[in-house]
């Protein structure tokens, strides 16, 4: 009886539903919603991960990452490196158009990087081509560009979702405006921009590679509140939802219409202890504090479940991780340290982060866990700004600095390991220069980044990151919350449009099943 | 049927029936069983205080006193419409009951300024009222609102009709009730305490207007009022109501000359007469008189002070001014000003009453404002308890709130709803720091005993007290300080003439007592009469005779002061044709252009202090 | 009417010029560093310094509101630093849709809670004035946010009848306004509730009845024309109150007006569109000021400007 109350209630729900999909499979323009506005159109000019996420498939780079951020061939068909990092030449794909008819060669990919390395444009990732010295275009389809100083990192860096390549024409200065009207050689072309609403690009028939677009276009949606995002996915008025917070995860997932899509992310989010104050340059300390947050249930807490706990300062599918031993849960051991480092009666400390929902709960968890060691902890989630200015303020230093916990998360969105630990983890990123809240310095460690840097060799340079990983996971100069997941929701019947894990999406192979 | 035939053969308009009328779902016997007649074309007068159930009785004829919260619980109304069928009103349904208001019956109400809804113009309230009963075009209706403004004799009706009710005066608004109310030509007229609000002679004139016009349609007049000089005015008969009964009815004539009830004999005693002074020279109490027969007439007697003109005023003011500006235009340039209070003198002997009269506008509560600083305004020397005062520094102004203090029209108005009537008694004792907190309740309670209050009143909040205990609890508070002036302003004009017999003999008695002084503001001459040792007549801000009592009010000798005692009603049925001089038209305005300062007065000296203004 | 009417935007401008001090000291005073925000999380200290030069955020603060005074009164009101879009064509782009929408929601809860107020004060005390208020209580209560997901959820998702969110054609207005209006509605009923139980107690609907009205005529002409004085002037503070909250939703209804422009620009210290938007507020704010005072003139005949 039961099992015939299911199947007429699945019959008449696959019959009412059936069409509708048949329907919307034939509609082809696909949208997205995505959670932030969109400040400018020109990667070159924007750290948003909104930005690089819709330039995807409009601008396309020389080295292009896959779904799991292993470099792959994009407009550059091939590479070579000379042994001390400092020349790389590329051999471009031939017959290739931008979408003004302008053809890609080693003339664009130059105007393209130097536009980048000319340090005056001020534009907001100039700083990327800051080590480059020279470009030349050997000739039509081979670029080469040489470094002042040996730099490992460069082929992530030009894979780096920003370092795209705009068409010269458009870049030239009567061409336009590439912050209001990019023009590239991707699957699909600018359409239209509603600052602050939306932005649509539409298939290009010329598209280099075969078989793409396959939808006629797709629309962008600025959504700022999730759960109108959600009754959009529900409505069919979007079919891809990005970022899909955890919290929503449920509602989402318990419906066959749509799919949930999970990647494991590399940022790492950590609550930095602020090493300049006494209680911190107690490395029995900072390891009691790293066993007394059970990273387990913090995950559950603030991420739903959806993430792994760290196994190295960097995440697992960052360029030359390699993994160290997770701290565990243990609570006496915590109290032993703490004991033994003469805090048995813990101490007060602030921590301080965004008002965020998931930094506001991390706040209120840490101050949970750390009071069972019996530090108190007091909470200061702040506004963004203010945040920052307390941060990254220009006259912040270890002396000044009040906070005790600070909380943050990065992720290296050129997908290599020097962009994580160069800047949280290095002597030169202390704040406020980057993103170095601890304050910790350790010239080993430097020396390990800076060997990192001085080949373009996969092996010398795995070697530099395992040393600086495995010191920086022994000094513990943060508390390693958690990677989280990046999700998205789905229309079950798309494909080709996938979260990455630095927390952008791609959508140049979109298409309806 | 029996009804008919009972009307009929009376020939009566109106035949009311043991009407009960109850409020508060029957909790609140407001009318316990009135039966009351009206012929056709008569007059009969309605008298009681507040409280005696005369308003509810007029309100239920309308059927309005349902939309108070009241209901009418057993009785008839009986009524005979113009077709000559005899309807019972306190049966009717709400729509029928709706289409006999205003049109066979209509209604005039005790504030004008009040009764006529602010926001639409005058003709079309009156155009409302004749196209809801009558079919008429709202042409046809506009003339006859012209029509019956003009009948009401209101100047210049046509440009009237375009006005909006806060553009006319008082009088001219009652004006327009009577002509709202007469615009379906009612067999009666309700006229509730019409006059009331009204100064002496806008009353005289609505009052004759009413008679006229009675005389011309024929129509019957129900007044209801608590004015027996307004009875004497106009009442064909009278009917007392008392604590919501009928004690006594009869011509207008009988119960004047010789009244029954001992309630309506303490109406009449306590009724200020103008001229009942005549031939004495001190102030004199009210005689008192039981309101019932069970309770004993009150014997103690009251010494009346006599005053001292040898000693030193204890107010003396020389060239008091105050004007008001009135900007306009873009930069809010001052090119007319209200001249509130124009080169005024005044003299106040200790244990004194210097009453000022006038109308509505003359300056007489601007005068007392001025005196304690709380209007801005000029003098050209002050002299208080012998002290001389030029410049207000906020000491003296202290002083002076102290030893002045006010008593106010309102004595709701002036009490702090939220704070006990002892707080109240207390609170400028300890502002001039006079007592200590403690010290300050006892002498509180004191004060009330003193006013005829006992002291656990002092614990209760204003609401709990009525009109008259409220006066004497603002008379206690303004004897807290010990205050050797107090200034009345209108503080007995709200209280029913009971009452106000009752708080006047206060003041007396206190007067006595404490040696006081009153600055008596009035615009009721009666009143005036009785209580003042001297008088000063005020118009357009400036006094225009000034004597003592026995000399303005014998022998008064400007023609203003004449036109206004001639105007005061008199309480005697016996004086109502005798021709008196009208003051006709609207009081007059004390607004000038900048430029164009009022004339001073200058005075004919008569002997002993009686001045005249040069007219 | 005229000459009071010059005076009164004559009088704006020392107003307007205050407000524009304290909007400059409030934005430069709180804490947050625009370029910190331009240049992202991840910049270095050098890429924020470029920031700073390249939107002159070095200058001086005189200078700067300067700037800001010369680009209010030339109306160019300046380039945003975030997008370096024109501060006016965003304000444009986005006054019209909140200011509809604001007029949408404060038209229907101004008609509504007239009604239902006068329907209360006239059964006041029975059940259809308790329905009434408990109504207009669960109104003001209801945060926003709540109830605009709510109504998502029934019409849009539930029914199919609308749109989830997004303006793109008139039917669109419908939920936001509705989600806008629901507190001034309550209001306004609450509101007229006391005025028109205030008014009825005059004795000029005494006289009302007196002449034989009927009970609609008295209610609906009489009393509620005295009551909207009252009223009016409260239209106008809920006017103000409308545009505030729609800040919450137009976040949920994704709607392009000004409250997400401004929310952004906080977020992101974007000083050119802050100070120029609460500029646009404040004008606004004196302008309905303006407005609901000729209204009462026109509702109330004893004050008539001149």
């Amino acid at each position: 009886m039961k099992f015939f109350k299911s199947m007429t209630l699945g019959a008449t729900m696959a019959l009412t539903v059936l069409p509708l999909l048949a329907t919307q499979a034939n509609a082809e323009t696909l949208t997205i919603t995505i959670d932030s506005t969109l400040e400018t159109l020109d990667p070159h000019n924007s750290t948003a991960n909104a930005v690089a996420s819709i330039s995807n498939g409009v601008m396309q780079r020389l080295i292009g990452f896959d779904k799991d951020m292993k470099m792959v061939p994009m407009l550059a068909e091939s590479w070579t490196v000379n042994d001390n990092a400092t020349v790389f030449t590329f051999k471009l794909r031939q017959g290739v158009t931008f979408h003004d008819g302008t053809a890609f060669d080693a003339a664009a990919a130059k105007v393209n990087i130097d536009r980048l390395a000319d340090q005056s444009n001020n534009l907001k990732r100039n700083s990327m081509m800051r080590v480059v010295a020279k470009t030349e275009v050997v000739d039509e389809n081979t670029f080469r560009l040489t470094l002042k100083e040996p730099f490992g990192a460069m082929l992530a860096t030009l894979a780096h979702p920003s370092i795209v390549m705009h068409s010269p024409k458009s870049l030239a200065e009567d061409g336009g405006d590439v912050s209001k009207h990019p023009v590239g050689t991707g699957p699909f072309v600018f359409n239209e921009w509603v600052p602050g609403e939306r932005y649509s690009v539409v298939a290009n028939p010329n598209y280099w590679e075969a078989g793409l677009p396959k939808v006629d276009g797709v629309n962008f949606l600025t959504v700022k509140e999730t759960a109108t995002s959600i009754a959009m996915l529900k409505a069919d008025e979007a079919q891809f939802v990005f970022p899909l917070p955890p919290e929503l995860f449920e509602t989402v997932e318990a419906d066959e219409q749509f799919d949930i899509l999970e990647v494991p992310g590399i940022t790492v989010r950590t609550a930095s202890m602020n090493m300049a104050m006494k209680p911190f340059q107690d490395p029995r300390v900072r390891e009691a504090f790293n066993l007394a947050v059970d990273k387990n249930a913090f995950i559950q807490v603030v991420f739903a479940g959806h993430g792994v706990v760290p196994t190295s300062p960097i995440a697992a599918n960052t360029a030359y991780y390699s993994a160290q031993e997770a701290y565990p849960f243990d609570l006496e051991k915590a109290k032993a340290l703490m004991a033994e480092a003469g805090y048995a009666d813990g101490f007060s400390i602030e921590a301080a982060g965004r008002n965020s929902s998931d930094e506001t709960r991390t706040l209120q968890f840490l101050q949970q866990q750390l009071g069972q060691i019996n530090v108190k902890v007091k909470i200061n989630p702040m506004e963004a700004a203010a945040r920052s200015a307390r941060f990254f303020g220009n006259d912040v230093t270890g002396e000044t600095a009040t906070f005790g916990l600070a909380l943050g998360g990065w992720s290296p969105s050129t997908g290599d390991a020097d962009w994580h630990l160069r800047p949280v983890y290095s002597t030169e990123g202390i704040i406020p220069n980057i993103y170095n809240m601890a304050f910790y310095s350790n010239p080993k460690v430097d020396a390990f980044i800076a060997s990192g840097l001085n080949s373009a060799d996969d092996d010398v340079r795995a070697a530099a990151y395992a040393g600086a990983q495995k010191l920086i996971w022994e000094d513990r100069p943060v508390i390693w919350l958690a990677a989280e997941n990046k999700l998205a929701g789905a229309r079950a019947d798309l494909s080709g449009v996938f979260p990455m894990p630095d927390g952008t999406f791609a959508y140049a192979n979109a298409g309806f099943e | 049927m029996s009804n008919e035939s009972e009307l009929g053969a009376q020939d009566l308009l109106l035949n009311i029936k043991d009407l009960k009328v109850s409020f508060a779902n029957g909790t609140v016997q407001a009318v316990r069983g009135i039966d009351l007649n009206v012929a056709p074309g008569e007059t009969v007068a309605v008298v009681g205080e507040s409280g005696s159930g005369k308003s509810v009785t007029a309100l239920s004829l309308m059927r309005l006193v349902e939309f108070g919260g009241g209901s009418i619980d057993s009785g008839e109304i009986l009524f005979r419409q113009r077709n000559n069928e005899i309807c019972d009103i306190a049966a009717l349904g709400d729509s029928a009951a709706r289409e006999m208001r205003g049109n066979d019956i209509a209604m005039i109400f005790q504030e004008p300024m009040t009764s006529l809804n602010p926001v639409f113009r005058i003709g079309d309230q009156i155009v409302e009222a004749i196209v809801t009963h009558q079919k008429h075009s709202v042409a046809d209706a506009r003339a006859i609102a012209l029509e019956m403004l003009e009948t009401v004799r209101i100047p210049d009706a046509a440009s009237i009709m375009a006005r909006y009710p806060h553009q006319l005066s008082g009088g001219m608004r009652q004006r327009v009730m009577i002509a709202l109310a007469l615009s379906c030509r009612p067999q009666l007229l309700i006229a509730d305490e019409p006059t009331t609000a009204l100064d002496v002679t806008i009353q005289a004139q609505i009052l004759r207007l009413i008679r006229e016009l009675q005389d011309r349609t024929g129509m019957a007049v129900l007044f209801i009022t608590h004015d027996m000089g307004v009875v004497a005015e106009v009442a064909d008969r009278v009917v007392v109501m008392y604590h919501g009964e009928k004690v006594e009815e009869g011509a207008v004539e009988d119960v004047f000359s010789a009244p029954q009830h001992p309630y309506t004999k303490a109406l009449l005693t306590a009724v200020p007469r103008l001229g009942a002074m005549n031939g004495t020279d001190h102030p004199a109490p009210f005689s008192k008189v039981s309101t019932t027969e069970t309770e004993p007439a009150e014997s103690k007697a009251i010494a009346v002070p006599v005053v001292d003109y040898d000693a030193e005023p204890v107010l003396s003011v020389r060239g008091l001014t105050t004007r008001f500006d009135l900007p306009e235009g873009l930069l809010g340039r001052v090119r007319k000003r209200v001249h509130a209070v124009e080169k005024l003198d005044l003299d106040i002997w200790p244990s004194e009453t210097l009453g000022i009269v006038g109308e509505s506008g003359c300056g007489k509560s601007t005068t007392g404002r001025s005196l304690l600083r709380l209007v801005n305004s000029h003098f050209d020397e002050m002299r208080f308890d012998g002290q001389v005062i030029n410049d207000f520094d906020k000491e003296s102004l202290m002083r002076l709130r102290r030893e002045i203090q006010f008593i106010f029209q309102d004595p709701y108005a002036s009490l702090n709803p939220r704070l006990t009537v002892g707080f109240s008694i207390c609170e400028p004792m300890l502002l001039h720091k006079l007592e200590t907190r403690k010290n300050a309740f006892d002498r509180a309670v004191w004060l009330l005993e003193q006013v005829g209050l006992s002291a656990d009143h002092a614990r209760r909040y204003p609401h709990a007290f009525s009109g008259g205990q409220r006066q004497r609890v603002a008379i206690a508070r303004a004897l807290s300080t010990n205050p050797k002036l107090i200034i009345a302003d209108e503080a007995v004009s709200a209280l029913d003439v009971s009452i106000q017999a009752q708080v006047i003999n206060l003041m007396m008695e206190l007067q006595q007592k404490f040696g006081l002084s009153y600055l008596f503001i009035s615009h009721d001459m009666a009143v005036v009469e009785r209580i003042s040792h001297r008088v000063g007549v005020m118009f357009l801000g400036q006094i225009v005779e000034r004597g003592t009592r026995r000399q303005v009010f014998e022998n008064p000798k400007h023609s203003y002061t004449q036109r206004l005692m001639a105007a005061a009603p008199i309480p005697d049925p016996m004086q109502r044709n005798k021709d008196r001089a009208q003051i006709t038209g609207e009081i007059p305005s004390p607004i000038r252009g900048i430029n164009n300062p009022p004339h001073i007065l200058t005075y004919r000296d008569l002997g002993q202090g009686h001045q005249v203004a040069l007219e | 009417m005229h000459l009071y009417l010059i005076r009164r935007l004559l009088a704006m401008l020392p107003v307007l010029w205050m407000i524009s001090i304290f909007v400059f000291l409030f934005v430069h005073a709180i804490p947050g560093d625009p370029a910190r925000m331009i240049a992202g999380e991840q910049a270095t200290m050098a890429d924020v310094e470029a920031v700073r030069r390249a939107l002159k955020l070095d200058e001086p603060l005189l200078i700067q509101y300067f700037t800001f005074v010369k680009n209010t009164v030339t109306l160019d009101l300046g380039n945003s630093l975030r997008t370096g879009e024109s501060v006016y064509d965003m304000l444009a782009r986005a006054a019209g849709p909140t200011f509809l929408l604001a007029i949408c929601a404060l038209g229907w809860s101004v008609i509504f809670g007239l009604f239902v107020g006068v329907i209360s004060a006239v059964h006041s005390g029975k059940a259809a004035d308790h329905i009434g208020m408990i109504a207009a209580v669960s109104g003001i209560s209801m945060p926003n946010f709540w109830l605009g997901l709510l109504l998502m959820q029934f019409f849009s998702l539930k029914l199919g009848w609308a749109g989830t969110s997004g303006f793109n054609s008139a039917s669109d207005l419908i939920l936001p306004s509705l989600t806008l209006g629901s507190g001034v509605a309550a209001v306004m009923a609450r509101f007229t509730r006391s005025a028109v139980i205030e008014v009825v107690r005059e004795d000029y609907i005494r006289t009302a009845r007196a002449k034989g009205l009927v009970e609609r005529i008295v209610i609906w002409k009489h009393a509620l024309r005295n009551a909207l004085i009252p009223v009016v002037t409260m239209i106008g503070l809920q006017f103000g109150f409308l545009i505030g909250g729609s800040i919450v939703v137009e976040r949920v209804f994704r709607w392009p007006g000004l409250g997400s422009v401004l929310v952004e620009a906080i977020q992101f210290r974007d000083f050119a569109v802050i100070q120029a938007e609460l500029m646009l507020f404040s004008l606004q704010f004196l302008l309905i000021n303006l407005l609901v005072d000729i209204l009462y003139g026109f509702i109330n005949p004893a004050i008539r400007y001149k």
